[in-house]
C-alpha cells in the first residue's frame, strides 16, 4: 500500500463529510500507514486536569477509526486515566517513569485547566510512592518540560474555558501558561469534535505539525467561520431571522455566536454525522472561542455588537470586527488573561513538511 | 494505620480514599474529590437560561440531567406546562444518557477489576485475584471494546435529538428546540435495537460470570442502607413517573424541600446568611481545617442517603433487585440493579417515541419571570440530580448543585454523619498497607 501523500491528507482531512466523519480518508490509506508506523509511534500520555471528563467521552465517540483501531493500531496511548487498572501511587508512579524514559519524545495531551491558586490546592492529582501529595500544577510542569509536543484537547486545556469563567476562584489557566508556546497545539471545543483530536494526532505523527492559526489551532479544522458555512446563511444574506427556536431563519438574534467561532462543524457534523447545534435549532454558542464561556454569555441573548436586521456589511466583516471587540472586552474582563500567550508573538510556520 | 488510595481513578472524578486500619480490618474512612469543580459563584448575575449550558458541564457522563433539572427549576418558576412531545423528548434523551452511563460504568470503570489486560497499550494491572477462565476473559475484552462502538452509537441518536453530544442543546425553557420526524424515529429504533442486544446479550453475559465467580461480593459492601430516589421519567401532567420519588427510612411523601446541604467535611465555607437548606453561597477554602473533598454534601432530613441505580431499583420494586433480598445492597447490587434499569429503560424508551406526536409543538414559548426561586431535581445514571436557583432582577442571585457526589460521597457532616461509600468500605479486611481489590472493587462500584 502507498503512503498517502501529505497534501492528499489534508484535502482529505478538510473534506466536507457528507460521510462519516474521517472515515472517507480512514480506509484503507491512513489505517495501513499508521499500521507501518505503528511500532515506532511516539508514546502519549494523556492527563486530565479540572474538566468534566467530556472531552475523553467525545473522543470514544470517533466513528473511522473506532476506538479498537485508535487504542491498538494507530496511537501508542501509554497512559490514560480513564483506561489504567493501576490505582493510588501506583499510576503517579508509573506515569513519572514513562515520562523520564522518553523525556524528549512523548506527546503529552491534557484534557482541562490548570489551577495556580492556593500553590496548586485546587487540583490535587494524587500521591507518589514516597506518600507526596502532586498537585496538577507541579506535575504538568515537570511533563510539559519533558514533552516532545503538548496538546491541549478542549476549551479548558486550550484557553482556560469554563474552568476559568469568571470569578475563577480556582484561577485556572490554559496550558500555553505552563508550557512553551511553541511546542503547543490547541484543540479547543466544549468538547472538542473526536475527528479533531484524532486527525491532529494522525497528522503529527504522519506528517509533523500542523499548521496552526494566532490561537494555536490547527488551521485544517478550525480555519473556517461557523457563520461562512452555516446552511442558514442565506436568512442571514436576505434579512431573515428567527425569533425562537424551531422557526426558520437565521440564528442571530436568539444567540448564535457563529459570526465569531471558527470550526468546521457545519460540514463535518457531529456524532456520526447526525446534527450539529444549529441543526438541532439551536443557537452556536461558541464554543471553540478564547472567549468562550465570559463572552459568549449569555447564550440565548443576541450579541450586542452585532446591528439588527438590515446588516450591510458582510459577515467576514462582522466577524472581525467581533475578533476585535472581543479581544477588547477580554482584555478589561481578565486582563489579558490568554491573549498574552500567543496572539502577536513570533510566528512561525510548524507544519513539517515531508 | 492509614491506607491511601489516591486516585481512584477511571470515574468522572478521580476520588482520595484513606482508610483507617485495626487488626486487620478497615475501621473508619474517608472518601472525597480532590480537584475543585463548581460553577455556582460564576453563574451569579448571569441569564438563567445560561445555566442550562454551563451546568452540564459538572459531568461528561451525565450532562442531560443537569439540563433537565436546571430546566424543571426554572419551568417551575415560569409555571410553564410542557407539551406531550416534549416531555417524552427529554425522557428519551434522559433515558439513553442513563443507558450509556451504565455500559460505560461497567466496562471501563468494574470489568478492568476482574480481568488483566495484556501489559501493553494503555492498560495498566492490579494486582492479583483474577478467577475468571481465560475464555471468559478474552470474550470480555471483545466485548469491552465492542461496548465503545456502543456508546458511539447511544450518542449519534442522541445527536439526532440534541444536536450533539456530549453536552445538548436542544433543552430549552418551555421544552425542546425541535420536533423528531418520522424518519428519525425509525433510525432511532433501529440503533435502540443494536443496543438492547448488546445488554441483553453481551453485557448479560458478562456480569453473570462475574455474579458466579466472585459470588462473595454479594455479601459486602453494603453501607447503612438508607436509600432516596428523587423520582424520573415524568408519564403524565400529573407529574406521576416511571420511578416515583422516595426513601426507604420514611413512608411519608417525598418532599424535595427536605433536602439539605452539608459541607462540614468540605474545602468550603458559607458566605453570608442562608435563606433556606440550598441557599448559600459557598466559597472555596482549600485550607479549612478539617476538610478532605471538594464534594458539596446532600442530606434528606438531616440523613445521609445512597442514590442511583440500586436505590431506584430497590425503591421502585423492581423484581430483579428485590428478588435478591438482603444480598441486592452489595457490590454485585449495584452492578445487578444498572443492567436492569439498562433492560426496563431500553423498553420504555422504545415506548416513549412510539407516543411521540412529531406533530405537535415542541416548545411552549414563555418569558422568565424577573424573580424567583425553585428546586429541580432530576435523575442521572450516577445518582439524583439536585439543582437550587434563585432570581433577582432577572439574573441568577443563588445557585448549587448536588450531585451523586453529594451524596454517595457525603463528607463527614455537622453531626459526624458518614456518606454511603465511607460507610460501604468500612468493616472491609485490610490486612498490610497494600490497597486490597475489595476495597477498589467496593468504590468503583458506585
Amino acid at each position: 500500500m502507498k503512503k498517502i501523500s501529505r497534501r492528499h491528507f489534508l484535502k482529505l482531512c478538510t473534506a466536507s463529510a457528507a460521510a462519516v466523519g474521517l472515515s472517507q480518508m480512514w480506509i484503507p490509506a491512513v489505517g495501513e500507514a499508521f499500521r507501518k508506523a505503528a511500532g515506532g509511534n511516539p508514546p502519549i500520555l494523556w492527563i486530565q486536569g479540572s474538566a468534566c471528563n467530556g472531552c475523553s467521552t467525545s473522543l470514544v465517540n470517533t466513528v473511522h477509526p473506532n476506538m479498537r483501531e485508535l487504542l491498538t493500531e494507530i496511537i501508542n496511548m501509554s497512559f490514560h486515566p480513564g483506561f489504567s487498572s493501576k490505582a493510588g501511587s501506583l499510576l503517579t508512579d508509573q506515569l513519572m517513569e514513562t515520562s523520564r524514559r522518553n523525556e524528549g519524545n512523548f506527546i503529552l495531551v491534557v484534557e482541562g485547566a490548570i489551577p495556580r491558586a492556593y500553590q496548586g490546592m485546587f487540583n490535587i492529582v494524587g500521591e507518589d510512592s514516597s506518600g507526596k501529595k502532586v498537585t496538577l500544577i507541579s506535575l504538568l510542569s515537570d511533563l510539559c518540560k519533558r514533552a516532545k509536543t503538548v496538546i491541549a484537547v478542549g476549551s479548558c486545556a486550550s484557553f482556560g474555558g469554563i474552568s476559568a469563567a469568571e470569578p475563577n476562584d480556582a484561577e485556572c489557566v490554559g496550558l500555553e501558561k505552563l508550557a512553551d508556546v511553541n511546542k503547543v497545539v490547541n484543540i479547543p471545543g466544549c468538547p472538542p469534535h473526536p475527528d479533531w483530536i484524532v486527525g491532529t494526532l494522525a497528522q503529527l505523527l504522519l506528517y509533523g505539525n500542523p499548521e496552526l492559526d494566532d490561537y494555536g489551532r490547527p488551521k485544517l479544522f478550525y480555519e473556517g467561520l461557523i457563520h461562512n458555512n452555516c446552511p442558514r446563511r442565506q436568512y442571514f444574506d436576505n434579512s431573515i431571522f428567527a425569533e425562537q427556536p424551531g422557526e426558520d431563519g437565521c440564528l442571530l438574534q436568539i444567540g448564535c455566536k457563529g459570526p465569531l467561532t471558527h470550526g468546521d462543524c457545519p460540514t463535518r457534523l457531529w456524532n456520526g454525522a447526525s446534527s450539529w447545534c444549529v441543526g438541532a435549532n439551536a443557537p452556536c454558542i461558541g464554543c471553540t472561542d478564547p472567549s468562550f464561556p465570559d463572552l459568549t454569555m449569555p447564550f440565548y441573548k443576541r450579541m450586542s455588537e452585532i446591528e439588527g436586521p438590515g446588516i450591510t456589511s458582510t459577515a467576514d466583516a462582522i466577524g472581525m470586527g467581533l475578533g476585535v471587540a472581543t479581544a477588547l472586552g477580554l482584555a478589561a474582563h481578565l486582563t489579558g488573561n490568554y491573549l498574552t500567550g500567543r496572539i502577536g508573538r513570533k510566528k512561525r510556520d510548524r507544519e513539517g513538511d515531508i | 494505620m492509614a491506607v491511601v488510595v489516591h486516585p481512584l481513578n477511571r470515574g468522572i472524578r478521580p476520588i482520595r480514599i484513606e482508610l483507617d486500619t485495626d487488626g486487620g480490618k478497615v475501621v473508619g474512612a474517608k472518601a472525597g474529590t480532590t480537584y475543585y469543580w463548581d460553577f455556582a459563584n460564576t453563574l451569579k448575575g448571569k441569564d438563567p437560561m445560561d445555566a442550562i449550558q454551563l451546568t452540564q458541564r459538572t459531568s461528561g457522563l451525565d450532562f442531560v440531567a443537569h439540563a433537565t433539572a436546571i430546566v424543571r427549576a426554572l419551568e417551575e418558576i415560569a409555571a410553564v406546562q410542557l407539551t406531550g412531545i416534549a416531555v417524552l423528548t427529554r425522557n428519551v434523551l434522559l433515558g439513553l444518557d442513563i443507558v450509556y452511563g451504565h455500559i460505560t460504568h461497567f466496562y471501563s470503570n468494574v470489568l478492568p477489576d476482574y480481568i488483566p489486560f495484556p501489559e501493553e497499550g494503555p492498560f495498566y494491572n492490579v494486582a492479583g485475584d483474577f478467577r475468571l477462565p481465560p475464555g471468559v476473559r478474552d470474550s470480555m475484552i471483545k466485548n469491552m471494546w465492542r461496548a465503545f462502538e456502543i456508546r458511539q452509537l447511544i450518542h449519534n441518536i442522541m445527536a439526532v435529538l440534541s444536536g450533539k453530544a456530549p453536552h445538548i442543546c436542544s433543552v430549552i425553557m418551555g421544552g425542546v428546540t425541535r420536533a423528531v420526524t418520522g424518519a428519525e424515529i425509525v433510525r432511532i429504533n433501529s440503533v435502540l435495537k443494536e443496543v438492547a442486544g448488546f445488554v441483553n446479550n453481551e453485557y448479560y453475559n458478562d456480569l453473570v460470570q462475574i455474579e458466579q465467580v466472585y459470588g462473595q461480593y454479594f455479601l459486602i459492601g453494603g453501607g447503612a442502607g438508607n436509600l432516596l430516589t428523587v423520582g424520573e421519567f415524568p408519564r403524565d401532567k400529573a407529574g406521576n413517573c416511571l420511578f416515583s420519588a422516595g426513601v426507604n427510612f420514611q413512608a411519608a411523601r417525598f418532599n424535595k424541600k427536605l433536602i439539605s446541604m452539608d459541607f462540614a467535611g468540605a474545602w468550603f465555607e458559607a458566605e453570608g446568611t442562608w435563606e433556606g437548606p440550598l441557599a448559600a453561597t459557598l466559597k472555596p477554602k482549600p485550607d479549612k481545617p478539617g476538610g478532605y473533598s471538594w464534594v458539596k454534601g446532600a442530606l434528606y432530613r438531616n440523613k445521609t442517603c445512597e442514590v442511583g441505580p440500586l436505590a431506584r431499583m430497590a425503591l421502585t420494586g423492581n423484581a430483579q433487585i428485590t428478588g435478591l433480598g438482603k444480598r441486592a445492597m452489595s457490590v454485585l447490587g449495584r452492578y445487578r440493579a444498572r443492567l436492569e434499569e439498562c433492560k426496563v429503560l431500553l423498553i420504555q424508551i422504545t415506548g416513549w417515541l412510539e407516543q411521540i406526536n412529531p406533530g405537535e409543538k415542541p416548545a411552549e414559548h414563555t418569558e422568565m419571570p424577573e424573580e424567583g426561586e425553585a428546586i429541580g431535581v432530576a435523575e442521572a445514571s450516577q445518582g439524583s440530580v439536585v439543582h437550587y436557583v434563585s432570581i433577582k432582577k432577572g439574573k441568577i442571585d443563588k445557585y448549587n448543585v448536588l450531585d451523586a457526589y453529594s451524596w454517595n460521597l457525603c463528607p463527614n457532616t455537622r453531626e459526624g454523619l458518614k456518606g454511603p461509600m465511607e460507610q460501604a468500605l468500612t468493616g472491609l479486611v485490610v490486612t498490610g498497607p497494600e490497597v486490597t481489590a475489595d476495597v477498589l472493587r467496593v468504590a468503583r462500584s458506585f
